[in-house]
């Protein structure tokens, strides 16, 4: 009997499905694999399949006194376990150095990283492909930081599915009579070629952000939680929910917009914890960063460390402030959390519609929790490591290659 | 984890086109006999081997090829649809599959051979769950799989020189760590 065969056609069906490292590997199958796996229309069918929270990128720092040792760790999230730590301490053949840059975003597999050139100020741009390990040549650029004394710039990452471009924002900041940063200009800039950088029109003018800086991405826009801090704002005092917004940057059209948060949250004080600086731009010693998405959402992140219970919202339909819904309520006690009094917990993915993995890391130590809301039940592995600190963030895995930039993906 | 996400992806699937297929049911009720209706109804197929199947009506339906041609035409019991590509033994399993509501352990029995002849069935019947079941299942056969297992699988020829196959397999090495046994 004939064996069956497939056409191409159900080949690449197939094909769309699988891992990136096996599609690094079949393209040694034959010819017409080859072509398929590096045709621009193939890549963009596996990312729009590549699952989504399955893929973790550590960051960790070996030694906190020296910022330059650090590095980039792609992870499954199954491999997030005990059997980890020797891969985590010791296996730096996987990583990329990062050493003079920070990560200042992801987005469609890739992830940005920033530096500064300290010998002629100009902001250094490099991007990575952690799945396929290879660095974006046509993406490495860099350009002059715009002259003036700027304490707290922040920069950001993002795609433009309109132009298929890549873009970095930059906001540079000026003190006001508090010395508090208020950001007075925001310039985007296309990565890679021969681009300059363009000033967005509209972006709020007294406006400050809260969080590392890296804009929160999502569907070709960039999000920040912005302070709109008036003159008479005593300087020490507690911000409040109400008292910020969420700002709003379109790739495609360079243009804002704002919306506020959770209504249920305005009077509420937002209080962040300092964890993570964007070093390598700014001096930034910031609060804990509480906006993020998860399953395609912008969502905030509350950390009450007075009331010791955390509250995730999302927005159900992206920039309608009535969409806001409390998606899940936990008492911290119920998450067994231990490094107390304030660890740094970042809730990275939302497993199913009940279920939340919390990345809880601490010095010297990641831990992974799952809270199932319906059943309580509470997962958490530990991986002890022999580095100073481990900062977790979530990729999706993708093909998207220096010979398909700009084409369709 | 990844199985739990995919699973959950296929019921939602399976969902929307239930919800498309009631849909479909009440524009066509209203102009076809009410016996295609009836719960338990059977439709007669007839398989590439020449054997006619009566096939449950909760199947027939996820067969969007024959549903749009029962839906345009008046049908009676009488009505035999020929299922030119498909064989009886692939029949079979494919009603084995949709009983058993997509089963990652069902497509674990079934042999290469097979899950191929499943995926051209449900590509060619139009059944859009089975087929997404079935392309994932055979991407988790394959996923850490050597190139010549795929070559094999797939009935490929390697077209490259040894050269061309030596510089690619050097060019990302580390893809080709930790590979299943064949």
């Amino acid at each position: 009997m004939n064996r069956p065969t497939l056409c191409e056609e159900l080949q690449a069906e197939i094909l769309s499905w699988l891992r990136v490292k096996t599609l690094l590997r079949f393209k040694c199958v034959s010819k017409s694999f080859h072509s398929l796996i590096s045709d621009p229309w193939f890549v963009k069918l596996h990312l729009q399949r590549s699952p989504r929270g399955v893929d973790l990128l550590l960051e960790y720092l070996e030694d906190d006194n020296n910022l330059e040792s650090r590095f980039l760790v792609p992870c499954h999230i199954g491999s997030l376990s005990d059997n980890h730590k020797a891969t985590v301490a010791h296996d730096r053949t996987l990583g990329f150095d990062i050493s003079g840059y920070g990560v200042i975003g992801s987005c469609n597999g890739l992830v940005c990283m920033a530096g500064r050139c300290k010998k002629d100020e100009r902001c250094m741009f490099c991007v990575w492909n952690p799945a396929t390990r290879e660095t974006l040549e046509d993406l490495k650029c860099s350009f002059p930081i715009p002259s003036g004394h700027h304490p707290r710039r922040k920069v950001a990452f993002g795609y433009d599915d309109l132009s298929h471009a890549y873009k970095v924002v930059l906001m540079l900041d000026a003190l006001d009579l508090n010395r508090r940063s208020i950001y007075r200009d925001v310039k985007v800039c296309n990565v890679g070629g021969n681009s300059c950088w363009r000033s967005v029109e509209s972006f709020p003018a007294k406006t400050t952000m809260q969080g590392s800086g890296w804009g929160v991405y999502l569907n070709s826009t960039l999000n920040w939680v912005g302070l709109d801090l008036h003159d008479n704002h005593p300087h020490d005092s507690y911000i409040t929910f109400d008292e910020s917004v969420i700002v709003s940057l379109d790739l495609r059209n360079e243009k804002s917009s704002q919306f506020m948060l959770p209504q249920a949250l305005h009077g509420i004080c937002m209080n962040g914890i300092c964890m993570r600086g964007s070093h390598s731009l700014g001096y930034d010693w910031d609060f804990h960063d509480c906006l993020g998405v998860l399953k395609d959402c912008l969502t905030v992140f509350f950390h009450d460390h007075n009331k010791r219970h955390i509250s995730i919202w999302q927005m159900r339909d992206f920039g309608n402030h009535k969409s806001w819904s409390l998606s899940l309520n936990i008492a911290m006690q119920d998450l067994q959390i231990v490094s107390m009094p304030r660890p740094y917990l970042h809730p990275l993915i939302m497993l199913e519609e009940n279920e939340v993995l919390f990345i809880e890391g601490t010095y010297k130590r990641i831990r992974r929790v799952i809270y199932d809301r319906s059943g309580n039940i509470v997962e958490h592995p530990q991986i002890h490591c022999n580095i100073f600190g481990i900062y977790p963030m979530t990729y999706v895995q993708s093909l998207v290659s220096q010979k398909s930039l700009g084409l369709c993906v | 984890m990844a199985e739990r996400g995919e699973s959950s992806e296929a019921v939602m699937l399976k969902k929307t086109e239930e919800e498309k297929l009631r849909k479909g049911k009440m524009i066509v009720g209203d102009e076809s006999k009410a016996g295609y209706e009836e719960e338990g109804k059977k439709v007669k197929l007839v398989t590439s081997d020449g054997v006619t199947m009566e096939v449950e009506i909760s199947i027939v339906k996820e067969m969007e090829i024959i549903q749009t041609f029962i839906g345009a035409t008046d049908t009676d019991d009488s009505f035999i649809f020929p299922i030119s590509n498909v064989s009886s033994h692939i029949l079979n399993q494919i009603i084995e599959l949709v009983k058993g509501e997509y089963d990652q352990e069902l497509a674990k029995k079934l042999s290469h051979d097979e899950l191929k002849e499943i995926l051209v069935a449900a590509n060619y019947l139009n059944m859009k769950t089975l087929f997404h079941f079935i392309a994932t299942a055979i991407a988790n056969v394959i996923q850490n799989k050597s190139v010549e297992f795929v070559r094999d699988f797939f009935g490929i020829v390697n077209d490259f020189t040894e050269e061309e196959e030596a510089e690619l397999r050097k060019t990302n090495a580390w893809a080709f760590e930790g590979v299943d046994e064949d």
